[in-house]
């Protein structure tokens, strides 16, 4: 009982509330119930004996009032007597109906009934008594009273009727008492199971709920160690890291030095490179000067090529005027073409004289055949100088021809030879004048050049100062990265310490384990797995400090973390090993849950 | 050689003709032709010749051919027969030559061509034929005109 779990006695304790709670409020609302059933009855059989009781008086009354009235009927009370009786008989009547709805048996309603006729008579009976006592008929009245066997007989009917259904109340209310014990019994019965059920319902569902509370509690519990196992293996990962760092920061230092001197180099470089430039910038100078002295004697030669150009067109112009001698020519050939018209003419003159000389020949007949001979021969003379005259044309014409075609071709090799001798000229001044251009561009760019080229020296006189800003700054920076190595050395130290109490701090979470989950069920396991957590400790103390002892020969600032150190400890790598073998043991003394998370670490 | 075997030859829109030289009389080159008033289309006018008035006739005209208002070398050939004068316009005169009468030849007919009326004979030369006008049919047809008579033109109704 003592080493039950946490949540084991929580669940004992909420079962024994439970089941108290739920008898105590069974037991209240079952009497709650009976008590008011009880109450109710008794208020039912108190008023039906007050009934009866009243049943049984009014009789009484009515005798009393008759009484009365005959003993002293005095005439002014005569309305007040029948007043009253007409109330009391109202009264009786108002009884009996009540009673009526109370009773349920045929009989009874049956006699009711009865009792209620019987009343009626009774009620007729009585005012004729007191109409005789007023007319002070007293004998009648008193005989009435005395003798009359109907009356009497009346009564006792009454009387007998009203003890009957007294009776059938009396009845009722043994019943009721019976009925009232009965019901008490079954009660207790009733009392007892509802205990029995409640106790168990209120177990399972205290059960339940416990459960899933203190589930969610172990979890948080094994979490806590957990992420505590985890932090420790963090924390000894930092100190690893802290001092890889360490290492590099020394190789960083040197690799700075090493700059340093690098860019002393390059400030010699750039120095050498800046007296170039300056060099580069003269010859540049320089080149400007020659483009300007080529650039005029070619202004010259342009100049030259224009007298030369003059010179053409003068050639050209007297060029064109042989093509003017020539027509010259032409023209006294069609005035040879002009005179052969004549002649032509002539011809065609001689014709029609021939043909006319033959008409008149033919009409002088034999006679006239000598003369027609003559024209005959005249009209081929006409042939003929026709014929020559056409010869003498078409050569002309030819002449004409070839001539002008002789005109024409030297006009053409002409003008051809003049317009070479121009184009060649043109090209010849382009060409220059391109040249000129050129060398007016190449003299821009070489002084474009030297300008440049100054600049570029300047650049290099600032960039000179820039490296040896530079050099300066990673002189500092080595300084700073010193600084840095000793900050990390610092750091190393700190989460080693980090890790030795994430390890008290580890045990601690065990112990909140073996509280939350109860020690009694594993009792062996537990105190195996505390022992070699104290072994795993000294193993991390041990591994911590290993890795500053084979810093130290590198960094002389490290000096002072590296003296806690053991000097026989081993590489970190191995301490990282003992980290997770002893993590694996752990594993498999811890809970089931436990280990399923430990897997993950290894 | 007689007169009736010699005939002058000239064209007439490129094509030969020749008269009988019997028929003719003279070639005027260069003349003043006067234009008659509501004369018709082949008939050119009127003209002088050393003091006679003969009338001008266009032979292009004539032979159905359209009029062309410029020839190349316009000759007027004065015709004579029985003391009556008539000039005919042709496009040029060639020359005077004599063929034997057995080489003449009978026109073929032209069906539907004024020639049919005029012509009288066809000859060759130079292998080109040359058609022989009647001057007398030239005459008759152009005195209807001149003299008012009525000759109807074949062919034409």
């Amino acid at each position: 009982m003592r080493n039950w779990s946490f949540s084991k006695k929580v669940v004992l304790v909420g079962c024994i509330f439970a089941a108290t709670l739920l008898a105590v409020s069974v037991a209240g609302l079952t009497g709650f119930v009976r008590l008011e059933k009880s109450i109710s009855q008794f208020a039912d059989g108190f008023e039906t004996n007050q009934l009866i009781s009243k049943l049984e008086s009014y009789p009484k009354e009515i005798r009393m009032l008759e009484a009365q009235a005959i003993i002293e009927p005095s005439a002014d009370q005569y309305n007040t007597y029948i007043k009253q009786m007409n109330e009391i008989f109202s009264n009786w009547d108002k009884a009996i109906s009540h009673s009526a709805e109370k009773v349920q048996g045929e009989i009874q309603k049956k006699n009711i009934a009865e009792l209620q006729r019987k009343v009626e008579k009774r009620k007729e009976l009585s005012e004729r008594l007191i109409k005789a006592a007023f007319e002070s008929d007293n004998d009648l009245a008193f005989g009435r009273l005395r003798d009359d066997e109907a009356g009497k007989n009346l009564e006792d009917k009454i009387d007998a009727l009203s003890g009957e259904l007294g009776n059938v109340e009396r009845q009722a209310a043994t019943l009721l008492k019976r009925e009232a014990i009965h019901l008490g019994k079954s009660w207790l019965y009733w009392l007892a199971l509802t205990t029995l059920v409640g106790t168990a319902v209120g177990l399972m569902l205290s059960q339940s709920i416990l459960s899933g509370l203190t589930r969610n509690l172990n979890r948080i519990a094994e979490q806590f160690a957990d992420t505590l196992q985890r932090m420790s293996i963090s924390s000894h990962e930092i100190a690893a890291a802290g001092l890889v760092l360490t290492q590099n920061s020394t190789t960083q230092v040197t690799s700075l030095e090493d700059a340093c001197a690098a860019i002393e180099r390059l400030v010699t470089t750039v120095n050498v490179h800046a007296e170039n430039a300056k060099q580069a910038s003269n010859l540049a100078a320089s080149g400007t000067e020659h483009a300007q002295n080529t650039k005029e004697i070619l202004d010259k030669l342009t100049l030259t090529l224009k007298d030369l150009n003059q010179q053409n067109n003068e050639t050209k112009l007297k060029y064109k005027e042989i093509p003017l001698e020539l027509q010259a020519i032409f023209n006294i050939i069609r005035a040879w073409a002009d005179k052969i018209k004549v002649i032509q003419d002539f011809s065609f003159q001689t014709k029609i004289l021939s043909l006319n000389a033959s008409a008149e020949a033919a009409r002088a007949g034999t006679q006239g055949r000598g003369f027609a001979n003559i024209a005959d021969e005249i009209g081929h003379l006409h042939q003929n100088s026709t014929k020559a005259a056409r010869e003498l044309s078409q050569e002309l014409d030819e002449c004409i021809r070839q001539a002008e075609a002789i005109v024409q071709s030297v006009q053409m090799k002409l003008e051809t030879l003049a317009a070479q001798g121009l184009d060649k000229l043109e090209s010849g001044n382009l060409l220059a004048s391109q040249c000129s251009q050129a060398l007016t561009e190449v003299a821009g760019k070489a002084s474009h050049l030297s300008s440049v080229t100054l600049g570029m020296s300047h650049a290099y006189e600032n960039q000179s100062d820039g490296v040896a800003e530079i050099s300066k700054t990673i002189s500092k920076l080595a300084w700073d990265t010193r600084q840095g190595i000793a900050g990390a050395q610092e750091c190393a130290s700190t989460a080693h310490e980090l890790s030795s109490q994430l390890d008290g701090l580890h045990s601690v979470g065990k112990q909140l384990v073996t509280l939350v989950k109860g020690s009694g069920l594993q009792p062996k396991r537990t105190r195996q797995s505390a022992d070699e957590n104290d072994d795993a400790n000294t193993h991390v103390d041990v591994d911590l400090h290993t890795p500053t002892t084979s810093v130290e020969p590198a960094v002389p600032i490290l000096m002072e973390p590296a003296a806690e150190a053991p000097s026989e400890s081993p590489s970190p790598q191995r301490g990282k090993t003992v980290f997770k073998g002893r993590f694996k043991k752990a594993a498999g003394a811890e809970d089931m849950s436990f280990s399923n998370d430990d897997v993950d670490l290894s | 050689m007689t007169i009736e075997n010699r005939f002058l030859m000239f064209t007439v829109a490129k094509e030969r003709y020749a008269i009988a030289l019997s028929a003719f009389r003279e070639v005027v080159v260069e003349a003043d032709i006067t234009p008659v008033p509501f004369a018709p289309d082949s008939i050119l006018g009127i003209m002088s010749v050393r003091g006679q008035m003969i009338s001008v006739f266009d032979l292009r005209t004539r032979l159905g051919l359209q009029r062309t208002e410029k020839p190349v070398e316009t000759s007027l050939l004065i015709l004579e027969s029985r003391g009556e004068r008539l000039a005919m316009s042709v496009d040029s005169v060639e020359n005077v030559f004599e063929v034997p009468l057995e080489q003449l030849t009978a026109p073929p007919a032209f069906r539907t061509s004024h020639l049919n009326f005029f012509a009288e004979a066809v000859t060759q030369s130079d292998r080109q034929f040359i058609v022989i006008l009647n001057s007398e049919k030239l005459f008759s047809f152009e005195e209807s005109f001149v003299t008012g008579g009525k000759v109807p033109l074949p062919g034409v109704a």
